[in-house]
């Protein structure tokens, strides 16, 4: 036969008990922590009432065990008799609190990842609208700086060239003196530096093609697609995409073609209204890629149609009207054309055609 | 008009319902070993808790980092702990009294010894020493929170 001290249970008991109680509430006291230096995190919200359901568990057991050594010690056997059924009640519930807070861990993980997921979504658009507005600024002020710079040219062209070539008239026509013919050769040489400046203001305009590349006609679609697909749902309208086969490729400046995409797509998502329908088709056709936006809108009146492509003509009161004009020069600048085919009541269709660049694969 | 006469049935069928002699059985005793099973139940559901909550931070993947790893493991304790425990109170309730020696009328229980003469006893000493899985359980979920604090504190997880 073996004999045992229960001494050892009892010691085990107490110890695990008071260790229960302090590691419970040093445990709560960090998750509180954790809370406090990110509030916005669901999940440490969610540990704080782990740890706090924990920490009351803890306690009411831990407590209770030691309340029941103190009492028996002190030879008060019937009080501990009499609050022990309330204390293992109280136990009970707090096993049930538990269970109920940890299965909620589900929700919170769903939360969670779809909270993710809508912040990498708003990232990558916020970073797609940074790029785009760094390049439109670099656009605008490439332009303002050629065209600028075509205006001086153009005006200060003319006088130059007659005052050149009045100076080298002047040269053969005046007696043979070398003093003069050096005061001649030093003008004409000023003359001909400031013509060359002339020709390098007009070769400004120019290499603004320079900024053209092989694009994927496709690839911007999709791009300026998603970047207002948030703003259709949010008005509850369809946005259905088709694209055509293979890499439509063309030759010009991707964020420009783009930005007038998303023009003609928001002005479509402006028009619709819930339960309307977009449509997005791209394609090859007779040696043009093109891009069709198709609403079920309520279309434009003929009044306005005839004045969609005019500057500063606007329906919608607080916009400069720069809108379609700007799309249609974007077209036009890549060699391409724009249709805009509307029915007062079936919609709009908008249609953008560009030449095809065969050469490359996109860069 | 429907739901006026509908009322008078109602209110008629609750007044006469007081008139029957027999016990209606609205309100049933709870005679005491329904609060053990009760206890006991909820262990179960308890251990059930900490087993899914450790298995929802495997996949979704955040036990791979070490703080919630430590959450993980004082789960599976809690869980351990609670089986464990329920083994304790079915142990206790198959204990006799008189295994439990004393030189003395009325000595504390701590004071006193256990007579082993088979398995049931061995387990029972065995089986009440629960707090051991508790205490580590415990541990584990302060380690990893203090880890999770010291990682936001230096800027993130």
């Amino acid at each position: 036969m073996i004999v045992l001290p229960l001494g050892i249970i009892c010691l085990v008991d107490i110890v695990g008990s008071l260790g229960m109680m302090v590691f419970g509430s040093l445990a709560f006291r960090k998750a509180l922590a954790a809370h406090r230096l990110d509030p916005n995190n669901p999940r440490y919200s969610y540990l704080c009432w782990v740890c706090g359901t924990l920490m009351v568990f803890a306690f009411v057991r831990g407590g209770g065990h030691i309340l029941r050594y103190v009492l028996l010690a002190l030879h008060e056997a019937p009080l501990w008799f009499a609050i022990s059924p309330y204390i293992g009640a109280l136990n009970t519930l707090s096993f049930m609190l538990i269970v109920g807070v940890t299965l909620f861990m589900r929700d919170v993980e769903r939360i969670c990842l779809r909270l993710n997921k809508e912040r990498e979504k708003l990232e990558h658009m916020s970073r797609e609208i940074l790029e785009l507005n760094r390049d439109l600024e670099q656009i605008v002020s490439e332009r303002t700086i050629s065209e600028l710079a075509l205006r001086i040219a153009h005006r200060v062209r003319n006088p130059v060239m007659v005052i050149g070539g009045l100076i080298r008239r002047l040269a053969k026509e005046c007696p043979q003196n070398e003093k003069l013919d050096q005061k001649f050769r030093l003008i004409l040489e000023q003359v001909e530096r400031l013509e060359e400046i002339v020709r390098e203001f007009e070769g400004l305009m120019e290499s603004q093609s320079d900024l053209f590349r092989t694009e994927d006609l496709n690839r911007i679609v999709h791009s300026a697609v998603n970047l207002v697909l948030p703003e259709a749902e949010e008005k509850g309208i369809v946005i259905e995409t088709r694209y055509g086969r293979g890499p439509l490729l063309f030759r010009g400046h991707g964020q420009l073609i783009k930005v007038a995409l998303v023009h003609v797509l928001r002005n479509a998502i402006e028009a619709c209204r819930r339960g309307d329908r977009i449509q997005v088709e791209t394609g090859l056709e007779k040696g043009e890629a093109y891009v069709i936006v198709r609403d079920t809108g309520p279309g434009i009146p003929p009044e306005i149609m005839d004045h969609i492509f005019k500057p500063f003509y606007s329906t919608k009161g607080r916009r400069t009207g720069l809108g379609l004009p700007y799309v249609k020069q974007i077209i036009e600048e890549h060699r391409g054309r724009i249709e805009i085919h509307s029915e007062p009541g079936r919609g709009t269709t908008v249609k953008i055609f560009l030449p095809v660049y065969f050469d490359a694969r996109p860069e | 008009m429907l739901e006026g006469e509908m009322f008078v049935l109602a209110a008629l069928f609750i007044f006469l319902s007081f008139g029957w002699a027999d016990p209606a059985f609205a309100l049933q005793e709870h005679p005491p070993p329904e609060g053990l099973i009760a206890h006991q139940l909820a262990h179960l559901f308890f251990a059930g808790a900490m087993v899914v909550f450790a298995y929802r931070l495997r996949l979704s993947g955040l036990a791979e980092r070490p703080h919630w790893r430590y959450l993980k493991w004082a789960a599976y304790s809690l869980a351990f702990w609670n089986v464990w425990a329920l083994g304790g109170h079915i142990f206790t309730r198959l204990a006799a009294r008189e295994i439990f020696l004393s030189w003395q009328e009325g000595l504390h229980y701590c004071y006193r010894w256990l007579r082993i003469e088979g398995p049931l006893e061995f387990f029972y000493f065995v089986f009440k020493n629960d707090n051991v899985f508790a205490l580590a359980a415990f541990y584990l979920l302060y380690r990893g929170l203090s880890r999770l604090e010291a990682l936001l504190k230096e800027g993130g997880e």
